[in-house]
C-alpha cells in the first residue's frame, strides 16, 4: 500500500525517529511503513492521520482502488 | 513507552543461557548420587531456573513492543516452534522405532535451539523489512 507519510513527515521537518516517538513506535517501523514494507494497523494509521490532521484516506492510498 | 534496550536484554539472555548450560554441565549430573529427595529434586530442576527467567524477559520484551516488532517476535517464535518441533517429532518416532538411540538429555538442547532459530529468524525478517541487519536486536 502507498501511503504519504515521507512526505507529511518532511514538510514537518521531523526525522524519523521524531515521528516515531510522538506515534510511540520505532524508527524501523516509521522507515519500513514509508517504503511501503509494512502496512499499519488501523488504530496506527489513524493515530497517524490525527498527527498529521488529515482522514486516513489521504495519506494511506489503496492500490487496487480505481 | 519505555522499551528494552536490546543489548541489556541480549546481555540477560546469554548470561542466563551461560547459567543453563553450566547447570547441565556441572550440577545436573550430581542428580544421581544424590540421596535426600528434595535436594535431588533441586538439583534435577535447577537448569530450569534460568530457562523461565528467559521466557518472562521475552514475554515482557513482546509486550513491550510496538506493533511491527511484535509482528516479527511472533512470526520468528512460530518458525522456530515448527522447526524445533517437527525435529522433536521426527526425533521421537526415530527413538520409538528404534533406530536412533538417545538417552533423553537430548531434550535439553530444545530450548537453546529455539531461542537460536527464533533469534536468526527474527533478524533475517527485521533485515528483509526494515533493511538492517540487527544483531543485537536478535
Amino acid at each position: 500500500m502507498k501511503n504519504r507519510v515521507r512526505e507529511l513527515r518532511e514538510k514537518h521537518a521531523w526525522s524519523q525517529a521524531e515521528l516515531g516517538e510522538r506515534l510511540d513506535v520505532s524508527r524501523q517501523t516509521i522507515n519500513a511503513i514509508e517504503t511501503g514494507k509494512y502496512d499499519p494497523s488501523l488504530p496506527l494509521a489513524f493515530k497517524i492521520a490525527r498527527l498529521f490532521g488529515s482522514r486516513i484516506e489521504t495519506i494511506f492510498l489503496d492500490g487496487e482502488s480505481r | 513507552m519505555a522499551r528494552f534496550n536490546p543489548r541489556r536484554f541480549n546481555a540477560y539472555v546469554m548470561l542466563l543461557m551461560a547459567v543453563y548450560i553450566a547447570l547441565l554441565w556441572w550440577v545436573w549430573p550430581h542428580v544421581r548420587d544424590a540421596h535426600d529427595i528434595g535436594w535431588k529434586i533441586a538439583l534435577a530442576l535447577s537448569p530450569t531456573v534460568p530457562v523461565t527467567w528467559v521466557i518472562a524477559l521475552m514475554a515482557r520484551r513482546i509486550m513491550l513492543a510496538d506493533e511491527l516488532e511484535q509482528r516479527l517476535h511472533l512470526i520468528a517464535l512460530g518458525v522456530a516452534t515448527a522447526l524445533v518441533g517437527t525435529a522433536s517429532l521426527i526425533a521421537g518416532f526415530l527413538a520409538m522405532g528404534k533406530v536412533w538411540r538417545g538417552d533423553g538429555s537430548e531434550v535439553f538442547w530444545v530450548f537453546p535451539a529455539l531461542c537460536a532459530i527464533y533469534g536468526f529468524t527474527r533478524m533475517g525478517l527485521k533485515r528483509r523489512i526494515t533493511g538492517i541487519w540487527d544483531w543485537w536486536g536478535c
